[in-house]
């Protein structure tokens, strides 16, 4: 069974989901990392992918992975099996929409639902982000990236859910700030 | 900046805003991410985004060895590419040396040859044994040594001219300058007048050897079975 789940046991699988979610990253890497190779092969094998098309595929995949380990959506039983699908979905998913995008007539764009920054714009949110406080940056990373309810943070600290949700306010109205002030310079 | 400056709308609702801000807030550390595990890749498990390519030896090995044959037949293709006319000069030459192989000997085309020249050849011929050719070299040399009248001596002996080689053995006996040549003297003179039918003769200068050397017993050996 271990070898249908990147070798794991379902013991060393819950205790690495435990440990991801409690934020120690260790396991995580060490062993989905050690399996990288592994995964592109079977794309390039399999999907007949090159071998950057292979990499970006389970690059994306492995950020997608561990969210939802993080988010318990993801059980022990075929692990490899699971990984390798979500990779060469993720890739066809990819080529799809840039075959969509490169098929549009002149003029027309699409109204994409998704923010994406291209990498000035990431540039300029790292400087505006450097410039919140330490527990701003933790609330929000946590709120936005970790999935993590304000109620659950609210009785992490203490606080009540009321007094988080405004500490959040805060935190994005300074942040928004930040942008304001770095676009005008 | 269009997306960045749509966040400091300010009439942006707010659940636009926590959308927009969750999609670049995992932007930044979905790539944050990435770069670590890049790194880490590269560095522990050295898997690239851009393949490497391997230093493949039997390859690098194959392309020398071929680069080499072809500067070797490109070097031998250049040192042989000549006109027909200079390879026929080169077959002519290499024609003339097979017919007269250089014998290391000195060689003087001038008219007057000196007595070390007929020396020379007469030395020459008596190795490819032409016994006429060193008696016409050493009949040319005026003042002969010692080894110029054992080797006439012994060409003689070899034409079956034995009264003559006796003689001239003879004569290298009588040259007693040193011992050299003395013993194979004495034995030859002794065979030329065994073989010019001088038995008595013969048997007499056989018996005035001295006991022991190497021509008595020679000889003795040589006509042991004849007593």
């Amino acid at each position: 069974m271990e070898n249908k789940n990147f070798g794991l046991t379902e013991e060393a699988f819950k205790t690495l989901v435990v440990e991801l979610q409690n934020g120690n990253e260790e396991i995580f890497q060490h062993i989905f990392l050690s399996h990288f190779e592994n995964s592109m092969s079977y794309l390039k094998r399999n999907c007949s992918l090159s071998h950057e098309q292979s990499y970006d595929a389970c690059m994306d995949t492995l950020i997608e992975f561990r969210k939802r380990l993080i988010q318990n959506k993801v059980s022990y039983g075929n692990l490899n099996y699971l990984f390798t699908k979500m990779a060469s979905q993720r890739f066809f998913k990819n080529a799809k929409k840039d075959n969509r995008y490169q098929s549009l007539p002149d003029g027309l764009e699409i109204v994409a639902e998704e923010m994406v920054l291209d990498n000035q714009e990431i540039v300029v949110l790292n400087k505006a982000w450097n410039k919140l406080g330490e527990s701003c940056q933790t609330l929000l990373k946590r709120y936005y990236y970790d999935n993590v309810k304000l109620i659950r943070m609210a009785e992490e600290d203490n606080k009540k859910p009321e007094s988080m949700r405004k500490q959040k306010q805060r935190c994005l109205n300074t942040l928004r700030i930040n942008f304001q002030s770095l676009l005008n310079v | 900046m269009k997306n960045l400056r749509k966040l400091t709308d300010t009439n942006l609702q707010t659940t636009e805003i926590d959308r927009h801000m969750s999609d670049i807030i995992n932007q930044k550390f979905d790539e944050e991410l990435k770069s670590t595990y890049a790194e880490i890749l590269a560095n522990k498990y050295k898997v690239h985004r851009t393949p490497r390519r391997k230093t493949n030896w039997v390859l690098i090995s194959l392309v020398a060895l071929v680069s080499l044959l072809c500067a070797y037949f490109a070097f031998k293709g250049l040192s042989t590419a000549v006109s027909p006319e200079k390879q026929d000069f080169k077959q002519m030459a290499l024609n003339y040396d097979n017919e007269h192989p250089f014998t290391a000997q000195t060689i003087t085309r001038s008219s007057v040859a000196t007595a070390e020249d007929h020396r020379i050849k007469a030395h020459t011929h008596f190795e490819n044994q032409n016994y006429t050719a060193v008696l016409a070299d050493l009949n040319l040399i005026e003042d002969r040594n010692k080894e110029d009248v054992f080797l006439l001596a012994y060409a003689q002996f070899k034409l079956s001219k034995y009264s003559e080689a006796g003689d001239n053995f003879k004569k290298v006996i009588a040259m007693d300058s040193d011992e050299s040549y003395h013993s194979e003297a004495r034995l030859y003179r002794v065979l030329c007048l065994f073989a010019s039918g001088k038995t008595q003769e013969a048997q007499e200068t056989m018996g005035a050897l001295a006991a022991g050397s190497w021509e008595l017993e020679t000889l003795k050996g040589i006509y042991s079975e004849a007593k």
